[in-house]
């Protein structure tokens, strides 16, 4: 992505981040960027229960978030006791895993209505 | 950003009603900084625990406590207490990594640490709280170990300042105080009825 559309995701997602304060921005009004940006993170408060308040980047630079991403991974190798870990950062893992879960969920119920979708079609073209 | 930068670092907190605080200076920055504390702010969280936003009274200074996060296993030991402040003082006597007392706050000026405990790891124990509640005041470990209990949570400053429940030990001990306040005798009462 070019430098001037990373500037153009930030300002449509409201956020602060890339060291420049972007306010008075109204949300939506970068036309279909704007809109996109409005849609996912619509989407994410429905299938998360919260609305992101930042850009999805700016998430990564997050303390907490960091710290349970690589506690997540420390974790899949099986090196972390899990009671001795901060529980904030605990929390945060937990409601990750717990996000991509209900993600991957969705995405499969999806792709399963999608392939019984067309199934139907197919069926229906047989008989037709 | 409404709540502190760092909840898996150390944070060094002072409480809100100490005197070495200049709340008219701080204007604002007082809510943003304690969140909702003693009235009805509009700020509903924590507040950031900034120290930069502190100002403070000429030549007065502050009592600092120093907290660290909770382990998920002190957290589930401070879940597993009944009442709000018995939650609290728990998890101030695991987070508490020193106290910095000193008047105005407190009668004099002392550090204080928590013992080691039989597991190794040091926790202040009932006498370290109890010594550092005549210090300092009760509703400042309270608000101390509220805050050390909510920022081992997710949203970490997302409640009210404490909001002790109107059926808490403490509070029902307040008002029954304020009570018995309301119907003593006065001086000037017991004067009059030993004058007639």
């Amino acid at each position: 992505m070019a430098r001037a559309d990373a500037s153009s995701v930030r300002r449509a997602w409201d956020c602060d981040c890339g060291g420049e304060r972007l306010v008075a921005v109204r949300r939506g009004s970068l036309g279909g960027l704007g809109a996109s940006v409005e849609r996912m993170r619509s989407g994410i408060a429905r299938m998360l229960g919260d609305a992101p308040t930042s850009c999805p980047w700016r998430a990564y630079a997050d303390p907490v978030v960091a710290q349970a991403l690589s506690l997540r991974s420390r974790g899949k190798l099986g090196a972390v006791q899990l009671d001795e870990q901060p529980a904030i950062v605990v929390d945060a893992m937990l409601a990750i895993d717990g996000a991509q879960g209900h993600v991957e969920a969705m995405d499969a119920r999806a792709e399963r209505d999608r392939r019984e979708a067309e199934r139907r079609m197919a069926e229906a073209q047989r008989k037709g | 950003m409404h709540h502190e930068s760092d909840p898996t670092k150390e944070l060094h907190i002072s409480v809100s009603f100490d005197p070495a605080i200049d709340r008219a200076a701080m204007g604002r920055d007082f809510a943003t900084h304690f969140g909702r504390v003693g009235e009805r702010i509009d700020e509903t969280r924590y507040g950031t625990r900034d120290r930069s936003l502190l100002k403070y009274v000429a030549g007065a200074r502050a009592s600092v406590f120093v907290l660290r996060p909770l382990r998920v296993y002190e957290r589930a030991q401070c879940d597993s207490l009944p009442t709000a402040e018995s939650r609290w003082l728990r998890a101030l006597s695991y987070a508490l990594v020193r106290a910095e007392v000193c008047p105005p706050l407190s009668w004099k000026s002392e550090a204080v640490f928590p013992r080691e405990s039989s597991d190794g790891r040091p926790m202040l124990d009932s006498d370290g709280l109890d010594y550092l509640g005549e210090l300092v005041s009760y509703e400042a470990l309270l608000e101390i170990g509220a805050v050390a209990y909510a920022r081992s949570r997710l949203g970490p400053f997302v409640e009210g300042f404490a909001p002790l429940p109107a059926t808490s030990a403490f509070v029902l001990g307040r008002q029954s105080l304020s009570h018995a306040d309301t119907h003593a005798p006065t001086t000037s009462a017991t004067s009059i009825t030993d004058a007639v």
